[in-house]
């Protein structure tokens, strides 16, 4: 077990933030946290890697409690990549990635294949010597992970990843990309933990969802179980129905238009003066609706 | 002309780390035998070498009057604009760092307001009161005072302002930088003239207190202040990012701001002591190393002391033997230098938002 939270519960100001949130995660997982905007996916980030003490529960991490390890030697067993990171002074790229090698106290000389290497695998050969604040968000964000990549490269024993949002800001083709290259990297017993707002990434990479709300779990465990429209709906209090990828097989979701959306659509239609039944608007989608994939 | 120009900064910056450690490796030393040898006191390469020699012991012979105030007057001088150069510098950059903000200089920890008003204090009620005569107030009482003050002020902000914030370290900064200076106010509204004038000078920085005594009380303090600094160029890096990616990189975060305050407040503290308030370098310094060494810490502090204490020698050159026999305070030339340069970084930084 590489982290394992118990009971975990954060209060702050009086708000319930988080509440009993129980997992337990191994070697070479690749979880995915989920939920809607202000459920609490951050401040469980923030909770598993030490930056914010639980007011319940305890965490631990490779068998030793979170509360009692120094800030160097977690840095040394894992890696985090937080939401926002704004950088001051103009650093370049290169500069930015090399300080994930500070808290194992490797030269950069004494790294440089290994920072090659990953400068080449995030894409970053042309920008390395351009300054951080003249690249645009998705850039940013790749030198980022670059960075955190290399940090958890040098860890002692079982390397642990956590990323709030890694692939916000990135296109489509740098999602799939950045995401190979961390699932490679779980092959090889890299454990990953990381929030992702596209629930189609997550079913085609991760191998385990934790689906939040309000600050508690909905469900949590094998994608195979998690993906499926009740746990979805519970969580987002979206209509979706699940599908398998025609190419890939892992499961694929589609969503559908909700109650609050047909709402819209007849007020607009009534502006407009259409005459155009209601119903037929969501006739394709309920077509589908009954056409049950899930099996 | 202005192509030709920023050609000329691409060449210095192209040059490897070495070369331009040379270039201002190289001004500095001809910035001290510059300042050795210029002044009211004229002294050539020969007399340089005599006096030194005789110090030693090499000669038997007597030192001269002429040799005597070069060695215990001059050279002490010179000794004194390095290291105040240094210690203002280098606490500029740290400051810079650990409040992840390029316009913050070592003032704002309330060590020059805090200084200035016990200075204050001490000049105005103790000349009053005459227990001391006026040599003993100046030169032992006023930097001690001083010194007091810069630590005081600085725990109270410290405490003030210690949180999850740096905006409310700031506010704090600014609440007691505001305070000091109203109660400066109020004791400069009842001094008299002579205190009001050596208040004045003081507050505009003095480089002439200078005395081989004075420099071996702060010499330690400074170095070590601007050791811990340099030592901690990582944290500092890593700090640009944000607290929160900081800690994720293992540093301690509250420990490594803490300290820093702290030797901060030692370094300026006992160059305030000495020297008075010297505004600008530990501004504007930082910027210039920036320009040509990139923001790396690790260069930025070093390069800081020397280009800091570069710069203090020239202005202070510069007062010594601009208006002889008479003498401008120091801070008035840095003032002077620094104000335009710092229009000119606002500027820079302007055009560079919108590229």
């Amino acid at each position: 077990m590489i982290l394992e939270a118990q009971e975990v519960s954060i209060k702050i100001g009086g708000k319930t933030l988080l509440r009993g949130i129980d997992l337990s995660i191994k070697e070479g997982e690749f979880w995915t946290i989920a939920g809607c905007n202000g459920a609490g996916k951050s401040t469980l980030i923030r909770a598993l890697s030490g930056d914010l003490h639980p007011t319940q529960g305890k965490i631990m991490l490779k068998n030793r409690w979170l509360t009692e390890l120094p800030s160097l030697e977690m840095a040394q067993m894992r890696a985090v990549l937080t939401q926002h990171n704004n950088v001051n002074f103009s650093f370049k790229v290169r500069d930015l990635i090399t300080l994930g090698l500070m808290p194992h106290g490797i030269p950069e000389e004494a790294a440089s294949d290994k920072i090659a290497e990953i400068i080449v695998e995030c894409g970053l050969e042309e920008l390395q010597d351009r300054s951080f604040e003249s690249l645009s968000g998705g850039e940013q964000q790749r030198a980022h992970l670059a960075r955190v990549l290399l940090q958890v490269s040098f860890s002692k024993g079982d390397p642990l990843l956590l990323l709030d949002e890694p692939t916000s800001a990135l296109d489509i083709a740098q999602q799939h990309r950045m995401l190979q290259l961390l699932s490679s990297r779980v092959m090889n017993g890299l454990t990953v933990i990381a929030i992702i707002h596209d629930l189609n990434l997550a079913a085609q990479y991760a191998d385990h969802i934790l689906f939040l709300k309000n600050g508690e779990t909905v469900a949590q465990g094998r994608k195979q179980q998690m993906m499926c429209s009740s746990i979805i709906e519970k969580t987002y209090g979206q209509p979706v129905s699940v599908w398998t990828h025609p190419t890939v097989g892992c499961p694929y979701i589609l969503a559908e238009p909700c109650p609050y959306h047909h709402e819209k659509v007849k007020a607009n239609g009534h502006r407009h003066g259409s005459t155009k039944p209601l119903n037929t608007m969501s006739q394709p989608w309920a077509i589908n609706k009954n056409n049950p994939t899930e099996a | 002309m202005k192509v030709a120009n920023q050609q000329k900064t691409h060449l210095i910056k192209d040059l490897s780390i070495g070369y331009k450690a040379g270039i201002f490796g190289g001004l500095l030393l001809f910035l001290v035998i510059l300042a050795s040898q210029m002044g009211v006191l004229q002294v050539s390469f020969e007399e340089m070498g005599l006096a030194m020699s005789k110090s030693i012991g090499w000669h038997s012979e007597e030192l001269t009057a002429r040799e005597r105030a070069w060695l215990n007057i001059r050279l002490p001088r010179i000794a004194l604009a390095l290291l105040v150069g240094t210690a203002l510098a280098c606490s500029g950059a740290g400051m810079q760092a650990i409040f992840r903000n390029p316009l913050v200089e070592p003032g704002l920890v309330g060590v020059s307001a805090g200084a200035a008003l016990f200075a204050a204090v001490a000049l105005v009620f103790l000349q009053e009161m005459s227990l001391f005569n006026d040599h003993f107030i100046n030169y032992y009482i006023l930097p001690v005072a001083a010194f007091l003050g810069g630590l005081l002020a600085t725990w109270l902000i410290y405490k003030l302002g210690k949180g999850q914030s740096i905006a409310l370290f700031i506010l704090a900064g600014v609440a007691v930088n505001a305070a000091c200076g109203a109660l400066i106010g109020l004791v400069v509204f009842h001094a008299d003239d002579t205190a009001l004038r050596s208040f004045t000078f003081w507050n505009l920085g003095d480089l002439s207190g200078a005395s081989w005594g004075a420099l071996t009380l702060i010499t330690p303090l400074i170095l070590i202040s601007a050791g811990y600094l340099y030592r901690q160029h990582r944290a500092y890096d890593a700090l640009a990012m944000g607290d929160r990616q900081a800690f994720h990189l293992g540093v301690d975060v509250e420990k490594v701001r803490k300290r820093s305050i702290f030797f901060v407040a030692l370094a300026v503290g006992s160059a305030v002591a000495i020297a008075g308030a010297i505004g600008f370098i530990g501004l504007v310094v930082p910027h210039l190393v920036r320009l040509v060494f990139g923001p790396s810490h690790r260069y930025l502090i070093l390069f800081s002391a020397l280009l800091g204490s570069s710069l203090l020698l020239l202005a202070d050159t510069y007062s010594r033997t601009a208006v002889q026999p008479g003498e401008l305070p120091v801070g008035i030339v840095t003032a002077m230098l620094g104000a335009p340069f710092f229009i000119y970084l606002i500027k820079r930084m302007k055009s560079k938002a919108f590229l």
